[in-house]
């Protein structure tokens, strides 16, 4: 069933309209920032911003910088909410359940799809990125001295290729296991209602007023438990020594979310009637 | 192969099925005829676990339904309310992904079995077109072809000539005899009385959530103990069966008689000439409009 | 859910049921923890604050963050050290001993490190992708990040609130150490601090925690506390500071010699020898320019300085306090509950803050006004 959910996936055109949306945005950035060298000011405007101007091969943690606080979670919720309440819509969720195809299954096969999604789509942009960015930027320092091209941690220190890759693909996976909690958010939803939009309008509501309540001092108390608290934590892989403290704690919320948030679709979809 | 007891479905407030005691024999063509919003999809939905019912119990090829679904759908194919496929694939894609979903499909025999379906149900020669550029015919077709990859013991079709044509129909219902010749039970609802009474050897009639009527076509059509009697010697004939004409209607006389053989050499030795002699045999739509109260989407004043 | 009244309905209670208690147990789990009972060290208080007062050697390394509520307006020019007591500000500190140690202001996006090394100090700010290095010392600076890690804030008012009274405090968990409290109650009268509340590991008297709490005020406006802390040395590698590669600014700086300056200036006019009834105390010996007032938490210092560097300071204040009309010249004040900050313009500029009451620095403005005139 799974491989099924992801042929589904893989030949389905949106999959690539979204994943070029995303490896965009990145791109026009770059263009702007190539051809006017106007870095944005420190703490303000992307993360890595202000660096990629000097060093290029750093473009693809900025790019996911841009890509991950708005972008990548609503095409997560997008394609999510779409999951079952697409297929009822279609008129295919019950021809899959008479197959038969267990409810339980079809679940988890949705979202191992969801997650094979996000791999694609962040793997789409940091190549893409990284392409951009050593086009446009150049991977030497503008000093003009030849050097390896060394990128420089938020902590200053150098960090090899090597490194950079090893941080890269850890970044990668924080951020699939971030949009996991929003997948299983939009998943859950999808199993309540039979309209696409309204999951994933339903979801992308979750996560804003989480954003909002993230910023708010007021909200102080209950800002460790909000999905989208610890979303740009993975930037802490590039300290040095990495800062392991915020990164450990978004994996155990999006662990927990997903937990509770897929207990309740499967609680919610095994025993509801398909009149779709 | 059905039996459902006591089955009964509320939406809230709103009985959709009510008290269904379904009863469908192995070998059976069954047709479960009633308009639409009588309860039908329903009443398949809950023979196939996609919806739950309210109380009574389900038995589908005698196992209980919806706890044992799982056993019994891989012998089932089923079409449910329009077929239902990927717009943006082709059939083929849409039948291999379907076959690959399910159970019991080896990999290596997928192809020819996708084949055969499609060839089973006319679209032997469907090219690589997605199926959002099908006719709603084609479409019905494919359905069909879903349903029949796993050489199912049991057919459950919900309303499978939507949008055919009368040639379409003509063939799906030679195919349907065809498959219950080689032993598949087909289980089909429609609200078109024709295409029941053309293929169906036993009916079901669901009138407003309830099953009013379940006999054998051949038992609701038994003659009625009446011939019908064509002459243009109107006027001698009822002279002749003094009594026993109940009806003259033009040239039709309708006549209480057990036999039309005997009718008719009365007739002849009398000198009576007979154009047209016949058993009467109710009509089924006599039998539902009997059976049933009025129309279902007919919404009375207060 | 959609199952209300069907033949799976025990199914479906049933699982909801499950899903509830996997709620349940996973949301009690950070609710367990805090209720956990403490079972800290019997310690005097006395002694705590012996400990704490000898912690300085104890190496550690850990995570700080410090909540200021005070409220400060984001004054022209010190951004950053109003940011620090009026926001949130999370901390990495490493820390070998009193001349090796490093400490990372971490934020969304950016970082500030300060390295401290036997020969000087480092700076690396990677928004400004500029390290700088340090020469010299600094006798009179403006707090950092680095002033404000439990240790550093908890022995710095410790050492202020020398004679004044010790409260034990019951113990509490603080970044998984059972730590043990203190209360120190200020003596001298016209602090605006009502207590200090410090939580210190009992064994090796390292402060975890520091709170302030304002008179009048239920809840402390500033705390400072570990949320991760590891007692033991830390590794070199981390305390070395990066070295200067192309691409990325290096400017070595010297102290300036700022004092030096002020005091050339202040030479023909000190200040005065009391203010608001309290005797002057030096700051940094040999300098006239800085002044140090009163007791204990109830001290303030006053800077004189030029013209024409008050003119802004005392704009600044102006648009965010109250303006004092006083004969001989005019001053601010910027009261924020816990810290008074006051400027006076008349021939000369002073600044004078603490941790005082308003009243207080008003009776300073009049003296410094006098003196100025």
């Amino acid at each position: 069933m799974i491989r099924v959910e992801l042929v589904k996936m893989f030949r389905r055109p949106r999959t690539y309209v979204v994943a070029a949306l995303l490896c965009g945005l990145p791109l026009i950035v770059a263009v702007f920032l190539a051809t006017t060298r106007i870095p944005p000011p420190p703490g303000q405007g992307g993360a890595f911003l202000s660096a990629v101007l000097s060093n290029g091969a750093l473009y693809p943690a900025a790019a996911m910088a841009l890509v991950m606080p708005v972008f990548l979670p609503v095409s997560v919720a997008v394609l999510a909410g779409d999951a079952v309440a697409g297929e009822a819509s279609a008129g295919t969720l019950r021809y899959l359940l008479v197959r038969p195809v267990g409810r339980t299954r079809l679940l988890v096969a949705k979202l191992v799809a969801l997650v094979a999604f996000v791999l694609f789509a962040i793997v789409a942009v940091l190549v893409t990125s990284y392409l951009t960015g050593v086009a446009l930027f150049g991977s030497e320092p503008a000093a003009g001295v030849a050097l390896p091209a060394d990128v420089t941690s938020m902590s200053g220190v150098t960090i090899t290729p090597a490194g950079l890759a090893l941080r890269l693909l850890g970044t990668v996976a924080y951020i699939v296991v971030s949009m996991l909690g929003v997948a299983a958010i939009a998943l859950f939803l999808s199993t309540v209602t039979d309209s696409a939009l309204g999951a994933a309008m339903g979801a992308l509501a979750v996560l804003v007023t989480s954003q909002v309540l993230v910023t708010l001092d007021a909200a102080a108390a209950v800002q460790p438990y909000l999905p989208t608290r610890y979303w740009l934590a993975w930037i802490d892989f590039f300290r040095d020594p990495i800062l392991w403290r915020d990164i450990e704690r978004g994996v155990g919320i999006q662990v927990v979310y997903l937990l509770v948030l897929l207990g309740a679709a499967w609680a919610n979809f095994t025993t509801r009637d398909v009149t779709n | 192969m059905i039996v459902t007891r006591g089955l009964t479905k509320t939406y809230g407030r709103v009985t959709a099925v009510d008290g269904v005691g379904l009863d469908v024999h192995a070998g059976d063509r069954y047709g479960l005829l009633g308009p639409n919003g009588s309860g039908k999809t329903t009443l398949v939905r809950m023979l196939l676990g996609l919806v739950f019912a309210t109380r009574g119990e389900i038995e589908v090829l005698g196992l209980p339904v919806p706890r044992r679904v799982r056993d019994v759908l891989p012998s089932v194919g089923a079409m449910v309310e329009g077929p239902g496929a990927y717009p943006h694939l082709s059939g083929r894609a849409n039948l291999t992904l379907f076959d690959a979903a399910g159970p019991g499909g080896g990999r290596r025999d997928r192809r020819r079995r996708v084949d055969e379906a499609l060839d089973r149900v006319g679209l032997a020669g469907i090219d690589r077109r997605p199926v959002r550029a099908y006719s709603l015919g084609m479409r019905q077709r494919l359905g069909l072809a879903a349903a029949l990859l796993r050489r199912p013991r049991l057919l459950i079709l919900d309303e499978p000539t939507n949008g055919l044509d009368p040639r379409g129909i003509r063939e799906i219902r030679d195919l349907l005899t065809e498959l219950n010749t080689d032993g598949t039970t087909v289980f089909l609802s429609s609200h078109l009385l024709g295409e029941i009474e053309a293929l169906c050897t036993r009916v079901g009639v669901m009138d407003r959530g309830r099953l009013v009527l379940q006999d054998d076509l051949a038992t609701l059509r038994a003659p009625t103990g009446r011939v019908l009697v064509g002459t243009p010697d109107t006027d001698r004939a009822v002279a002749l069966l003094d009594g026993r004409v109940e009806r003259s209607d033009g040239g039709t006389l309708t006549v209480r008689h057990p036999d039309p053989a005997a009718l008719n050499a009365e007739l002849v030795a009398a000198g009576v000439r007979v154009s047209a002699v016949a058993a009467e045999r109710r009509s089924l739509e006599q039998v539902v409009l009997d059976a049933t109260t009025t129309s279902a989407d007919r919404v009375e004043a207060a | 859910m959609g199952a209300g009244g069907t033949v799976v309905r025990a199914e479906a209670r049933r699982r909801w049921a499950l899903v509830l208690a996997v709620v349940v147990l996973l949301g009690s789990v950070p609710a367990v923890l805090a209720a956990w009972p403490v079972r800290a060290a019997r310690i005097d208080a006395g002694v705590l604050r012996e400990r704490i007062a000898a912690s300085a050697a104890q190496p550690y390394h850990g995570f700080a963050q410090s909540t200021g509520l005070l409220g400060l307006p984001p004054l022209r020019n010190l951004e950053q050290v109003t940011a620090l007591v009026s926001r949130t500000t999370q901390m990495r500190t490493w820390y070998a001993g009193p001349d090796r140690g490093r400490v990372d202001v971490v934020g969304g996006g950016t970082e500030r490190d300060l390295y401290r090394t036997p020969d000087g100090q480092y700076v690396w700010d990677y928004g400004a992708n500029q390290l700088t290095r340090v020469v010299g010392d600094q006798p009179v600076r403006l707090p950092t990040a680095a002033d404000l890690t439990p240790p550093e804030l908890a022995r710095r008012l410790l050492a202020l609130a020398a004679g004044d009274r010790v409260e034990p405090l019951a113990g509490r968990r603080v970044a998984g150490v059972a730590a043990a409290g203190l209360r120190i109650v200020p003596a001298a009268p016209g602090t605006t601090v009502a207590h200090v509340d410090v939580w210190a590991d009992p064994a090796s008297g390292l402060p975890l925690q520091a709170e302030l709490t304002a008179k009048g005020g239920a809840r402390p406006v500033f705390v400072s506390r570990f949320l991760e802390v590891t007692l033991g040395v830390p590794d070199a590698r981390v305390l070395t500071p990066p070295a200067a590669r192309p691409g990325m600014g290096f400017t070595v700086t010297a102290v300036p010699d700022v004092l030096g300056a002020l005091n050339r200036w202040q030479r023909s006019a000190g200040l005065p020898d009391r203010l608001a009834g309290q005797p002057r105390r030096d700051a940094v010996d040999g300098t006239d320019a800085v002044g140090v007032y009163g007791t204990g938490l109830a001290r303030f210092v006053v800077l004189g300085v030029p013209r024409r560097f008050g003119a802004e300071a005392y704009d600044n204040a102006e648009a965010f306090g109250r303006s004092i009309e006083m004969p001989g010249g005019r001053a601010a004040l910027l009261a924020t509950g816990l810290l008074t900050v006051l400027v006076v313009q008349g021939d000369r500029t002073y600044l004078a803050a603490g941790l005082v009451e308003p009243a207080t620095l008003e009776r300073a403005a009049a003296d410094l006004a006098g003196a100025a005139a």
